[in-house]
């Protein structure tokens, strides 16, 4: 075999192997960034009924409600209706409030402490008002509020995720 | 640059390894045929990254498996591509298998000192069939689950250790979430593990004893592997991967409807499976023991004793012609009976009514999976749909007497319900209702004239009227525009009611072709307002429940739309009365 045919023949395998790598590696890729920006997981961001208002403690303490999504979407299945999380709800004057019960920090659950009347997340003991205001702790910001309105006589919460760790509130 | 490269290489020492191999001997001169080793390295490297994707958005049990090998079909960009390069990779990897065993075998390279790595390529060839037989189960569809039931059944027949191997083969009893996770567990980590071993293994062992040249006198030049052999191993592992890729590309991996016991499945294995399960057909009964055991046996023990048997000194074909024409009449044996089982299936009308089906059921549960599988899993997701319910129970309970899309009953008793309730059915049932398509075979509904002689305009008038009255609970068919020249003309009413449920000659057309129509008519025949004293048909109202009969109505609507001219060709030929043709007896 001559040289010439030689060289010919080493660049078609550059050329071959590069083609075959690229037609691999190439959608594998973008499989891989598929889940980047997706919403694989839904059941937020709609008004949903938690409770009714006749449950709601006359002086204003909160309580927690599970919310529950009526065909939420995880990856492939389609779920009956699930408990996709849960808010603290109190009365505040003729006022309805939610307070996400997740903990901006880190996204830990938090609990109210009935006898200080404060709000503590467990994991890293940051503290909150009834109203969610940050007192101490690593928290960067107070509780995340949540919209409330009020059908007849149930109470309906849009429920949200905020990103975590960030001073500002942001949709996660 | 180059004071770097120094650097890594006072610590790493990489130069002179990739010398040796650069400058490394190829007695014999460079060939395609020794590139088919590295191609094989190169096609597993690739079935390691797609598997690797996959397996980042697949679910090992047995209500998810499915939904997530769908999600990643619907839903995942590229995933469908993934998914047919790890599918084709598998069977090219067969073939570059048995291509890399074929040129050993032509060259003698099994020969002493050079057995051990017979016997460990041997060993790497049960390994990549091995992949294939825990993969389809890991899709957990009709095809996956309905394979692994055969397989593992054949295991339970093997004298002695069978019923230990399919239990350790299941994870317990029965096929569960148990067999999926073990399967995974097999797939994913035990099977490459052991793969990385034996191919280093042989790759080592092979370095050590070097390529086997052709014999005298051609095996006097010696190349460099860098020369050319390097070139030659790229290219054909680079084609071999592109050719999986185009396949990928064309066809994708096939994805069957989700696994369910309760629907059987006309199960076929792989293609470079089919001399197996030809074997299998071959040897029933008592004896089947020798198509799985025996035959399959004694072809391993051929292949393992090889190189014990072809002791002889030249390496020359034709000094060992009786062992290479016997490894290659063994390889066209296993052609032959996958041609065999493929013909068969190819000439079995009832295979072919099966494909038809379950690709039509495999269609179906990809469009119901687009709107997300429920936790209760991709059978439950089929169960509870009408179309798929209405056509098993179709399938099971009607086709005795009801022909359908091609499938004849062997003693057709009714109307044939192909297009059922399409314009072209009902214009050809009022040309010609006494055809075998139609009441033919029915022995006592007679008297039905036909309609041929109408003006061509007239009669699609009549069937778009007829048609219509689905819509209306019961109508005044005197102020029908056909009413004086057709319907009062030909005695329409004479035997039909369009009005109520009067009972009159022939059933009544008061909604003909609702749901409440086909409902009344699946529960009750012979009801004085049907077909009354002239049934012949059971009444299914205490056969079928509520929920099966609604499934069924549903199923019988969704006939008109779904079946191509194609498939129903009598449609719109020639009048055939039941006297030319179709009837037996008088």
């Amino acid at each position: 075999m001559s040289e010439g045919r030689r060289r010919a023949l080493r660049i078609l395998s550059g050329v071959l192997g590069g083609g075959a790598s690229l037609a691999v590696m190439g959608p594998a890729l973008r499989a891989t960034w598929d889940s980047v920006d997706k919403q694989t997981v839904t059941g937020t961001g709609a008004f949903v009924p938690v409770t009714e208002l006749a449950t709601l403690p006359e002086d204003g303490s909160p309580v927690s409600f599970p919310v529950v999504v009526e065909a939420p979407r995880d990856g492939w299945n389609r779920m009956p209706p699930t408990q996709v999380g849960s808010v603290w709800l109190f009365l505040r004057g003729s006022e309805v409030w939610a307070l996400s019960t997740i903990c901006p920090h880190l996204g830990c659950g938090i609990d109210w402490e009935s006898g200080a009347k404060r709000y503590v997340c467990p994991c890293h003991d940051s503290y909150f008002d009834r109203d969610g205001t940050a007192l101490t702790g690593p928290s960067p910001r107070g509780m995340d509020r949540l919209e409330t309105r009020i059908v007849g006589q149930t109470v309906e919460v849009k429920f949200e995720k905020f990103a975590m760790g960030t001073p500002e509130q942001r949709p996660a | 640059m180059k004071p770097l490269w120094d650097l890594i290489d006072d610590r790493v020492g990489h130069r002179q390894p990739l010398r040796s191999l650069l400058d490394g001997p190829v007695r014999g001169g460079a060939a395609w045929g020794h590139a088919l080793g590295t191609a094989l390295v190169v096609l597993f490297v690739a079935q390691c990254l797609t598997g690797t994707l996959l397996a980042a958005y697949y679910s090992p049990s047995v209500t998810d498996a499915w939904a997530s090998v769908a999600y990643i079909e619907l839903y995942v960009t590229g995933g469908s591509f993934v998914r047919g390069l790890h599918h084709f990779g598998t069977g090219a990897m067969v073939v570059v298998a048995v291509l890399h065993a074929a040129f050993v075998v032509i060259r003698g390279a099994y020969k002493a000192p050079r057995e051990p790595n017979w016997w460990i390529g041997l060993a790497l060839v049960a390994l990549v069939l091995a992949y294939p037989l825990t993969g389809y189960t890991l899709v957990w569809d009709q095809l996956g689950y309905w394979a692994s039931k055969v397989r593992t059944g054949i295991t339970g027949t093997v004298p002695m250790v069978g019923p230990i191997l399919q239990d350790l083969a299941l994870g317990g009893n029965d096929h569960g979430n148990l067999t999926l996770t073990r399967t995974y567990a097999l797939h994913v980590i035990v099977l490459p593990v052991l793969t990385v071993a034996l191919m280093g293994l042989h790759v080592a062992l092979f370095r050590k004893k070097g390529y086997t040249p052709p014999p005298a006198p051609a095996a006097t030049r010696t190349d460099r592997y860098g020369a050319l052999q390097l070139a030659y191993d790229l290219c054909l592992g680079a084609t071999a991967v592109g050719v999986v890729a185009g396949l990928a590309y064309l066809w994708g991996a096939p994805l069957e409807a989700p696994a369910d016991p309760t629907a059987n499945f006309l199960a076929r294995p792989e293609w470079y499976f089919l001399p197996l399960f030809q074997l299998l057909k071959l040897f029933d009964g008592p004896l089947q023991v020798v198509g799985t055991v025996v035959v399959p046996g004694l072809v391993a023990t051929f292949l393992v004793a090889l190189p014990v048997l072809d002791r002889g000194e030249s390496h020359r074909v034709q000094a060992r012609l009786p062992w290479v024409l016997g490894f290659f009449a063994l390889l066209a044996g296993m052609g032959g009976l996958a041609g065999l089982a493929v013909a068969k299936d190819f000439a079995d009308p009832r295979y072919q009514d099966h494909l038809v089906f379950s690709r039509r059921e495999a269609s179906r549960a990809l469009e119901l999976a687009r709107d997300g599988v429920p936790p209760e899993g991709g059978a439950f997701m089929m169960h509870r749909d009408d179309l798929v319910r209405g056509e098993r129970i179709f399938r099971n309970r009607c086709r005795s007497c009801h022909a359908l899309e091609g499938y004849l009953p062997e003693e057709p008793k009714g109307p044939d319900f192909t297009a059922y309730g399409s314009k072209a059915w009902l214009r050809q049932l009022l040309r010609d209702p006494e055809s075998p398509r139609f009441f033919g075979h029915t022995k006592d509904i007679e008297g039905m004239p036909s309609f041929a002689d109408l003006p061509e305009a007239t009669l699609d008038q009549l069937t778009d009227f007829l048609l219509s009255l689905k819509q209306s609970e019961g109508i005044e068919v005197e102020a029908h525009e056909l009413y004086d020249e057709v319907i009062e003309a030909q005695e329409c009413e004479g035997c039909h009611d369009f009005e109520e449920d009067y009972a009159v000659e022939g059933p009544t057309l008061a909604a003909f072709h609702s749901r409440a129509w086909i409902r009344q008519m699946i529960d009750h025949p012979g009801a004085d307002h049907l077909y009354g004293e002239m049934n012949e048909m059971p009444a299914f109202d205490e056969k079928l429940s509520e929920a099966d009969r609604n499934a069924l109505v549903s199923f019988l609507q969704s006939l008109s739309a779904r079946a191509a001219p194609d498939v129903w060709p009598y449609i719109d030929e020639p009048i055939v009365t039941s006297t030319q043709a179709g009837r037996s007896s008088p």
